[in-house]
């Protein structure tokens, strides 16, 4: 019996993923966050091009990746407000691998240990926001920049608080 | 169980999918795998028990771990053997006794023995008979009855005899019988017909190779008597951690045969060469009053090297695959990523991460492994901070990469040697001691040695009454009052003498006598025999060199032989690199190249040097050229026998290594 549990289920759960998994869209399922499935990597629409990490130049340290938050911030920021959200979509998506690189940053950059939660917890909070941003703009709603402003500007505050 | 549960949920979910024929929606509860990342719903979630963890920064205790075994430090224990030839009469202790310093272990009689006593009654009566004669013909003389002659015949022999009981005296002292029963035999007393053999100090009976009837020499040990209420601890750490290692750190010993329980130490010191094995041995005391570790024992070692901040995760986080280790994290709500992690020391229920996490990370701990069954089995997509391209430059071209081993210069070794056969009496350094030049490190007892001071002895007052002798036949030669022959025979006689006693000098400056020394000697006063003045049967043994002990392998009564090494001292402040060129790479290889010198065992080492020597020749066999680099070893980080890696700068394209690196 046990023998059975140990091959046979690993084998009948990849089963079920790959039937879950259709016709091979991207939906996610019920209850999941409505960003999933948007990674750094993924087409969102025919205006975008698919970036990875190799096409953004990495920040050289902490400072200069907290300089390239707050313009890419900026960036989206003006795209949303003079409506042009699809403009968002090349600063959202490096501002994304920018973050998700932002704890080793720092790391690199001799930042305290101490300090490498906090970066890391409001980075991925960062990238929660803008996320949020991001899914609106791919389904063509309005995206809500108001409803996540003071939130983000709190935590690229809180980003720049380690190095005081 | 829960893989049950999971299997309730999913594959409902699988089978109305497949009855969904036009495609139009997807399951509405479940689990969706795009790349290495999971979208998980909150009823699956719930099913699996899915639980989630942080990533925290934690403390995490530094170890290294060695093998090891439990051994007799050289100062707990003693052999015994007797210093004449002879036969064991009695045996009175046997293997596993305790013993007392100074309890007699046997008996031996000797023929030696007797022949001793016999001399020194000899000598006795004959010095009792020519000072009764010496005292009568100096009356005479000084009434000119007989000749002068005669009384310097008389004199010559009353010294002759009484040097003759003073080394009798002194001999039969060394070899272990008290004055006071030798006044007793010269007063007429009985001989001895045995020698004891005495414990040199308190302890165990190890071992006892001697049965009664047996004839045994000096060169063998008849007894082996240890104290083991301290015991060393013998640890062996691989190269790869010797840099790791120092003394003073805290060791934990563990013994499978006595369970779980830990022993704690500190290394004592450690050796200054790697063994044949490739490992470095270090050493530790460890208390045994209750006997229960036995030298042989084997043991497990943890070396503390103290706490060191690190992130760390729950241990059920980790998911290996293969060669790879990953770990789910936590995006946002019902989205986990699929992480490539690195890991380093576990650390009970938890694992150090070196790569791929971050404090704050939340990461799946139940439900991992049966989720982790959903992905694709290959490397992941996303990269680890550990696929980050390494700053270091890899080797040019022009570098030539040579596996070499540290060696202590040949002109920077010293062994100190026994001068003469004997046994070791004391010990007085350490494994690592730093000693300066002409410090006693041991001291050997050889009664060799001591007969040739009383020989020494005999032949300086013999040489005295022969110039005595030769100044008053000159006088009286100058009026023919003297035959020219007599004359000569005495000048033969102190000639002789005089090169015995030069002879004898020579010897006892060899064996590490001074000159101050060998006058105090010449002068001993053998008037009183029971007198010893500087005589001994104890030499010591002196530093060669400056440096620090290397080596030795000898306990307290160890029997050595003239001419063998006993200790090896270094003097390891600067050491060399000898590594080894491939004949084709060797062509562009000089002195005065520049050369970087890294070691196997502390990757933080780095050090330059040049190229200062180039054998001539080729190894012979592997036609591999030998080179030298001498290198500063300040911080005492270079041990003999370290494997070194060394980039040579030659500023040709040569060195197969460096190639390989380059491609």
């Amino acid at each position: 019996m046990r023998f059975m549990f140990r091959y046979m289920v690993p084998t009948m759960l990849a089963a079920s993923c790959w039937l879950l998994a259709g016709c091979g869209d991207t939906g996610a399922p019920q209850n999941a966050s409505p960003e999933a499935g948007h990674a750094a990597t993924h087409t969102h629409d025919s205006e975008e091009v698919a970036i990875t990490e190799a096409d953004v130049e990495m920040p050289a340290n902490y400072s200069d990746a907290l300089a390239r938050v707050e313009s890419y911030r900026d960036a989206i920021r003006g795209a949303i407000d003079t409506g042009d959200p699809h403009g968002a979509h090349r600063p959202l998506d490096e501002l994304d691998i920018v973050l998700r690189k932002l704890p080793e940053i720092a790391r690199d950059s001799e930042i305290p240990m101490e300090q490498w939660e906090t970066i890391n917890v409001t980075a991925r909070e960062l990238r929660n926001a803008f996320n949020e941003l991001h899914a609106a703009i791919d389904e063509n709603r309005q995206p809500d920049y108001e409803a996540v402003s003071t939130s983000i500007d709190e935590s690229v505050g809180k980003l720049n608080q380690v190095t005081k | 169980m829960r893989l049950s549960v999971v299997l309730a949920i999913l594959l409902p979910l699988s089978a109305a999918a497949l009855a969904h024929d036009d495609h139009a929606a997807l399951p509405t509860t479940g689990a969706t795998v795009q790349g290495d990342l999971l979208m998980l719903s909150d009823s699956a979630a719930k099913a699996i028990g899915l639980e989630t963890a942080k990533v925290r920064l934690g403390e995490m205790q530094r170890v290294v771990r060695a093998v090891g075994s439990v051994d007799l430090p050289w100062s707990r224990q003693a052999l015994v053997t007797s210093l004449i030839p002879g036969k064991v009469t009695e045996v009175l202790v046997k293997p596993g006794e305790t013993v007392t310093a100074g309890q007699v272990l046997a008996r031996v009689e000797s023929v030696e023995l007797e022949s001793l006593q016999l001399a020194l009654l000899q000598a006795s009566a004959e010095l009792a008979y020519g000072t009764r004669l010496l005292a009568s013909q100096e009356s005479l003389a000084s009434d000119r009855v007989i000749a002068g002659r005669t009384l310097l015949a008389t004199r010559t022999e009353v010294q002759k005899e009484r040097a003759r009981l003073f080394f009798a005296w002194q001999t039969l002292q060394a070899i272990g019988l008290p004055p006071e029963r030798l006044e007793d035999l010269r007063a007429g007393g009985a001989k001895m017909s045995t020698v004891s053999i005495l414990s040199p100090r308190d302890g165990v009976v190890a071992s006892a190779g001697v049965r009664p009837g047996q004839m045994v020499d000096p060169q063998e040990h008849l007894f082996h008597i240890v104290d083991p209420t301290r015991v060393w601890i013998v640890g062996k750490v691989l190269e790869a951690d010797v840099g790791q290692v120092r003394t003073g750190q805290r060791v934990d010993v563990t013994f499978p045969m006595l369970g779980d329980k830990a022993y704690s130490a500190e290394i004592d010191h450690l050796e200054l060469r790697l063994g044949p094995d490739r490992t470095l041995s270090i050493k530790a005391y460890l208390d045994n009053p209750g006997g229960l570790l036995r030298p042989g024992m084997f043991c497990r070692i943890a070396i503390e090297r103290g706490t060191e901040k690190a992130i760390v995760a729950p241990k059920d986080a980790l998911i290996v695959d293969h060669e790879h280790k990953f770990a789910l994290v936590q995006e946002s709500k019902g989205k986990f990523e699929r992480r490539s992690i690195e890991t380093g020391q576990l650390d009970g229920d938890t694992v150090e991460i070196k790569n791929g996490l971050f404090p704050g990370d939340m990461v799946i701990t139940t439900g991992s492994h049966e989720l982790a069954a959903l992905f694709a089995p290959s490397v992941p997509t996303s990269k680890s901070a550990g696929d980050t391209p390494s700053a270091e430059p890899l080797p040019t071209r022009s570098i030539t990469i040579a596996q070499g081993q540290i060696k202590v210069p040949t002109s920077q070794k010293r062994f100190a040697s026994a001068p003469i056969g004997g046994r070791i009496r004391s010990i007085q350094v350490e494994h690592g001691q730093p000693v300066r030049e002409g410090q006693v490190l041991a001291e050997l007892e050889s009664l060799e040695f001591q007969s040739l001071q009383l020989d020494l002895i005999e032949s300086r007052a013999m040489l005295a009454q022969a110039r005595a002798n030769l100044d008053r036949l000159s006088n009286l030669a100058k009026n023919d009052s003297v035959a020219q022959r007599d004359l000569w025979e005495v000048e033969r006689e102190h000639r002789v003498l005089q090169n015995s006693v030069e002879a004898l000098r020579r010897k006892l400056s060899v064996m590490g006598l001074s000159d101050d020394q060998i006058r105090q000697v010449e002068s001993t006063d053998i008037t009183d025999p029971a007198s010893a003045g500087t005589v001994s049967a104890v030499l010591p043994i002196r530093a060669p060199g400056e440096g620090r002990i290397a080596e030795f392998d000898l306990v307290p009564g160890d029997v050595v032989a003239g001419q063998g090494t006993l200790f090896e001292i270094h003097n390891a402040a600067r050491m060399w690199v000898q590594a080894f060129l491939f004949e084709q790479d060797a062509v562009d290889v000089q002195t005065g190249q520049k050369v970087e010198v890294s070691l196997a065992s502390d990757p933080s080492f780095h050090s330059s040097g040049t190229v200062d020597r180039i054998s001539p020749v080729l190894v012979s066999g592997n036609r591999a050229l030998s080179i030298r680099i001498e290198l500063d070893n300040a911080r005492r980080a270079l041990r003999e026998d370290m494997s070194a890696i060394v980039a040579i700068e030659t500023g040709k394209p040569t060195g197969r290594l460096a190639e390989k690196a380059a491609e």
